[in-house]
Parts: C-alpha cells; structure tokens; sequence
C-alpha cells in the first residue's frame, strides 16, 4: 500500500547546477543519528535532492518528531 | 475467515525487508558477536519467517541453523527467497526437537506475538545444552503503565504482547536462564517507523492499513502511554538446569 513520496510533477524540476531532469532514486535520510532509505527526486549527476514544500511539512516532519522521541 | 496477520503481509515487507522486524540484521550480528558463536554451531532460529537470519547464519557465520514458523505461508513464501535455507513448520511452545541438542535459540521479534512466552522458554531451555545461548530482541513497554490497556485491545499485533523490561527479564530468569545482556535498540524501531511513514504516507495510514477494524486513534494513544522500545537480550541456559 505504498503511498508515492514521488509526484510526477517533482521530476520536472531541473538540477540548477548540472541542468539536468530531476529523476527518481534511492537517498539515505539521516537525523540525529538514524539513517533510513527512501525514494526521492535527485539529480542524476550531482545528486542533489529536491525536498517538496508538502513532503517536508507532512512525512518528513512526521519523521522528525518519531525520531525524536516525542 | 482466516485471522489477518500483519507479519504475513508482503506489504510489511516493503518497511522491513525479508528479516519481517526493526533492524534487519543489525541485533543479528550483536548477538553473534556477544554469544560468540563459532562456526559450526547449532543454532535454532525461532519464528524464523522466511528464513532470512537462517540463510545469515549460515552463509556469513558458517553456523548449522535450522528455522521454525507456524506460518505455513511465510514459509512457503521463503521457500522462494531462500531455497537452500533449512525451514520447518512447528510451534515454538512445543518444539519437534530432541532436548540438549542446541547452542543458541534464536527469537527475533517473536516473544511478543505468543500466548504464553513462558512456555515457549522452557522448551527453549529444554532443546539447548547446558550454558546454551539464548537470544531474545523484541518490542518492550518502555513505560510500563500502559501495558494494562494494551493487553485489552482487540488488536493482532506484536504490540499487544510487548511487557516491561522488569517483566521480560522475570520470565526468562523463572525459566532457568541467567542473564547476561540487555540492551535497548529503540533507535530501529524508529527507524522502521520513519520506513512506514515514507511508505504508507504516515503512521496513522500505517495503522489503519494493518488494523483496519480497530480505532486507530485508541492505538496512537495507547502507543503513547507504553512508549514501546526494542530490545535485545542474551541469557545463558543455567548450568545443570533440565526440563
């Protein structure tokens, strides 16, 4: 029941640096030292990752307060 | 109808991986290391699921591993993922195994899901050699006073199951082991949880997914009166201890 952190709207969004499509991969999310691994929009050369206004206010926030124990 | 199991749901999969747990491998290589397991050691996984850790064992640590579940379909699912892993089907209170014919037992997020743990130990203690490891990791009940309610839920989750560490560290002790280790490893089951979060959308997504009939709102309050940890435990079989 996978719920897709990736729109499709986020890979048309350009890397401002390599110019290049934004395009789905694996990136390690790292918080006061846990590490987890997810699908986010990255750019394919510089690995950039692109973090939309509703992932951060909603599961990464989320996120936040679990590891952070409250 | 059968009784929806979340552990036999190749949806958990998608947080956990094929070891069905917090960590993956991460308690399995401790306890490896803490029991200092030698290659040739026989080694009972319990609750063995599709058989990841037994493959582990054997292929990373030369153990001779054997598994056991009492879900037929994970093992029929592992059978798959690990076909050179030895599995077999049984209940881990009444073991199909001859007595002082193990080093280790392994139960890897297992104890919380039983009836009657107790039980389940004295047969662990039955099937092991004497000084015999025995290594628990599971949920726990970091504030205890919640237990109460959660015992009462109308929930199938390992959840339900998860005691205090005063209670877990009683029974294993009643059931002629010695203590020799506990560790809290509450930072993977975060971990896992932030997994679920990114998978299903968000905890409560999460639970209503895998307790569909259940107010979800009476487990998140629940969950935050227990504040469940993990834990991993190591116990030696007491020396001169039969059934």
């Amino acid at each position: 029941m996978k719920k897709e952190t990736i729109k499709p709207e986020d890979l048309k969004w350009r890397c401002d640096k390599c110019g290049l499509h934004l395009v789905a991969g694996k990136v390690t999310v790292a918080y006061l030292g846990n590490r987890f691994v997810t699908d986010l929009p990255k750019c394919p050369e510089c690995g950039r990752v692109y973090i939309s206004e509703d992932l951060a206010t909603g599961k990464i926030a989320e996120v936040e307060q679990l590891l952070e124990d409250k | 109808m059968e009784a929806f199991l979340p552990y036999e749901s190749p949806d958990l999969r998608s947080v956990t991986g094929h070891t069905i747990r917090p960590g993956g491998f991460t308690l399995t290589g401790r306890a490896v290391e803490v029991c200092h397991l030698i290659s040739g050691a026989r080694v009972l996984d319990i609750g063995c699921g599709l058989g990841a850790t037994v493959n582990r064992l054997k292929t990373t640590y030369g153990l001779k591993a054997l598994g056991l579940d009492a879900s037929i379909r994970l093992l029929h699912d592992g059978k798959d993922i690990h076909p050179s892993a030895p599995l077999t089907a049984g209940l881990a209170q009444q073991l199909p195994l001859r007595e002082k014919s193990f080093d280790c037992v392994f139960c890897e997020c297992v104890m919380s899901l039983l009836d009657d743990p107790g039980l389940a130990l004295f047969e662990f203690a039955r099937i092991l050699k004497p000084e015999g490891w025995l290594v628990i990791t599971d949920l726990y009940a970091r504030r205890p006073e919640g237990v109460f309610t959660l015992q009462h839920l109308p929930l199938n989750s390992c959840l339900k199951g998860a005691r205090s560490r005063q209670e877990i560290v009683r029974v294993v002790e009643d059931t002629g082991f010695e203590l020799f280790l506990w560790e809290d490893h509450s930072d993977l089951l975060k971990q896992m949880a932030a997994r679920a979060v990114f998978e299903f959308g968000s905890m409560r997504e999460f639970w209503k997914f895998f307790a569909p009939h259940y107010d979800v709102s009476d487990l998140e309050c629940c969950l935050g009166e227990i504040k469940p940890g993990y834990y991993l435990l190591a116990a030696r079989k007491k020396g001169g201890v039969d059934e």
